[in-house]
């Protein structure tokens, strides 16, 4: 096994060990494929996306919904060596727009209602010979001008035999970056994550040997796979460890009420959870015998965002398996986890795993003793290749010795119990959500002279986004707060805007005159 | 009988998305309605089975595809009790 291919080499290796086993499962119509099956498959796209321009280091990116085919499309381009670039298509179109700007990307694909949304913006027509959309359905669609308006995963699958000569991944290296995540930071713009195979496969097999992941686990996906989420909790990991998994649709209205019968029919016994999804899951009605569930699941994982003790309680005892919670960023994978034969401490999220090493710092910088709460600085074998067009703020959390994380904890006996956030973001239902972008939105108002957003206490999602803004005097008594959420409306997606937004007559400032957000935060909780 | 129904299942949605001149059809979806999100879910069929005092079981939610869906849910509820 070469050195620089090191990680690159064990995927091939697990593809080559697991052939004939099964891969993927489509959650709604049953349809399987192999690892034997998929790897051809993917080859033969890739061979397909070869021979129509794509190439090595190539960014070429994606906005779609959940799909087998959109696994497949991954692979395919990672076996030309370009760089998947995913993008939310829940995102508002200039939101879209603005990271396709952003990554410059050689060929889009698109989801036809993402498409329809983005396609008279001129950035999209200059490059529509390199937009990809899947088979519409809308004939308006048909008649436009783009060139691949009708791509067909399956199609081309039918058209193209494996002849080319295409090898798995190509002459990819454990340092070869392979995916770049756009998520948000601590300004309007979102920041650009670009992530080498040795951070993700590395840290994916650490993460397994933990959990003792392996060929028996059957995950199901029901994370957009625009996100680490999706891509590396649920897709990657579970093909590094020669798991297998149920592809499904973000857990999401009548999903939702489904998602313990898709559980039970297509036999999942591996589940992953945001705390939102638990808080979601609780809330539906105790009508069906779940008894099952206690000898079906073999692992329950939750991530993403801070999950409140009490719920993994309730939770456990309602549907009778354990709960083993992690502490993930996208810069860094996995950090810590819990995991069976580690006696659970409220509020921890487990061991450091080997390859990581975790610090608690304080505001010098100086490392703090066990059960000091401070700034949680990383050191990882598994770190992001690095960001890439960030502001000032961002980029300075990489020092010469670590990555500061932005959140708070303290660490007792190796396990690491985070207790808060240091930096300005406000995470909603797993999603991360810049408050200076919901600010530049409601900025767009006219009267408004000051505004400030944060995140407040939410059942469900954990948190809501939520505002206040001062008023120009001229207009004070003329505008109303419907006025500055409608504004929202044009400007942000529906999972950024504000659910609360109170006009106030003063802004609450701190001693240096910035606006005090946990003042802020304190006058929109007590109302 | 549906005429009733549609009235209430409008008043419902009205009143749940908060939008005054909602206007609702059978084929729409949560596709159509941009507030209609996981949450917005669980709280329009909680204020739909209050509002016509019925219990749904969650696999019945489970298969609704759209608004006609769940009004011929409604009116096969109504028809039991």
């Amino acid at each position: 096994m070469k050195f620089k291919t090191k990680h690159v080499d064990q995927l091939r290796k697990i593809f080559d060990n697991n052939l004939q086993k099964i891969l993927l499962i489509d959650a709604e119509s049953g349809l399987q494929l192999t690892y034997k099956e998929f790897l051809e498959d993917s080859l033969c796209l890739a061979s397909y996306l070869k021979s129509n321009g794509v190439e090595k280091n190539d960014h070429v990116a994606f906005s779609a919904e959940n799909s087998i085919h959109l696994a497949i499309l991954y692979f395919a381009v990672w076996h030309c060596e370009a760089l998947v670039i995913p993008i939310n298509p829940q995102l508002h179109p200039d939101d879209i727009v603005l990271i396709l700007e952003d990554c410059q990307p050689s060929f889009c694909f698109f989801d036809p209602f993402v498409y329809e949304s983005v396609r008279h913006d001129k950035y999209i027509e200059s490059m529509r010979e390199r937009v990809y959309c899947f088979s519409p359905e809308s004939s308006e669609l048909h008649n436009s001008k783009a060139k691949n308006i009708n791509f067909s995963v399956s199609e081309v699958i039918e058209k193209n035999d494996n002849s080319s000569s295409v090898n798995m991944l190509g002459n990819s290296e454990d340092e070869s970056v392979f995916l770049r995540i756009y998520t948000s930071g601590t300004t309007s713009r979102p920041k650009g994550i670009d992530i080498t195979y040795k951070g993700l496969i590395g840290n994916e097999l650490a993460f397994g040997k933990k959990l003792e992941i392996g060929s028996e686990n059957r995950f199901y996906n029901i994370l957009p796979m625009c996100y680490l989420g999706g891509i590396h909790n649920l897709l990657l990991l579970p093909i590094v460890n020669g798991s297998s998994i149920v592809m499904g649709k973000p857990l999401a209205g009548a999903a939702l009420y489904g998602f313990w019968d898709t559980v039970r029919e297509r036999k999942i016994n591996t589940l992953w959870f945001t705390s939102a999804m638990l808080n979601m899951l609780m809330s539906l009605r105790d009508d069906d015998d779940m008894c099952y569930l206690k000898d079906q699941i073999i692992l329950g994982l939750v991530g993403m965002a801070p999950l409140l003790p009490e719920v993994k309680v309730n939770f456990e005892e309602r549907f009778g398996f354990k709960l083993y919670e992690n502490y993930a960023l996208s810069e860094t994978a996995f950090l810590t986890t819990n995991y069976p034969g580690l006696e659970y401490r409220k509020g921890s999220c487990g061991d450091v795993l080997p390859g990581v090493n975790v610090e608690i710092v304080d505001e010098n910088g100086t490392s703090l003793p066990d059960g000091d709460v401070g700034q949680i600085k990383v050191k990882s074998e598994y770190f992001m290749k690095g960001y890439v067009n960030v502001s000032e703020e961002d980029s300075s959390s990489i020092t010469s010795d670590g990555f500061l994380t932005g959140d708070l904890g303290y660490l007792d006996g190796g396990e690491l119990f985070p207790t808060g956030r240091a930096k300005d973001l406000i995470i909603r239902g797993g999603l991360n959500i810049s408050p200076a972008s919901v600010e530049k939105a409601i900025y767009n108002h006219p009267a408004v002279e000051l505004a400030a957003v944060v995140g407040i206490p939410h059942d469900i999602y954990g948190e809501e986004v939520a505002g206040v803004v001062t008023l120009k005097s001229s207009v004070e008594g003329k505008i109303s707060s419907a006025d500055i959420m409608s504004i929202c409306n044009d400007h942000l997606a529906q999972f950024q805007r504000p659910k609360l937004i109170q006009i106030i007559d003063v802004m609450p400032l701190g001693a240096t005159g910035k606006i005090d957000k946990k003042q802020v935060k304190q006058l929109l909780i007590e109302n | 009988m549906s005429d009733d129904v549609q009235e209430q299942l409008l008043s419902v949605f009205r009143s749940v998305f908060e939008i005054d001149d909602l206007q609702i059809a059978d084929d729409m979806t949560a596709d159509n309605i941009e507030q209609w999100d996981s949450l917005a879910h669980i709280t329009l069929i909680t204020e739909v089975e209050k509002s016509f005092e019925v219990r749904f079981r969650n696999a019945e939610v489970a298969r609704l595809k759209n608004i006609g869906d769940l009004k011929a849910l409604i009116n096969k509820h109504l028809s039991k009790s």
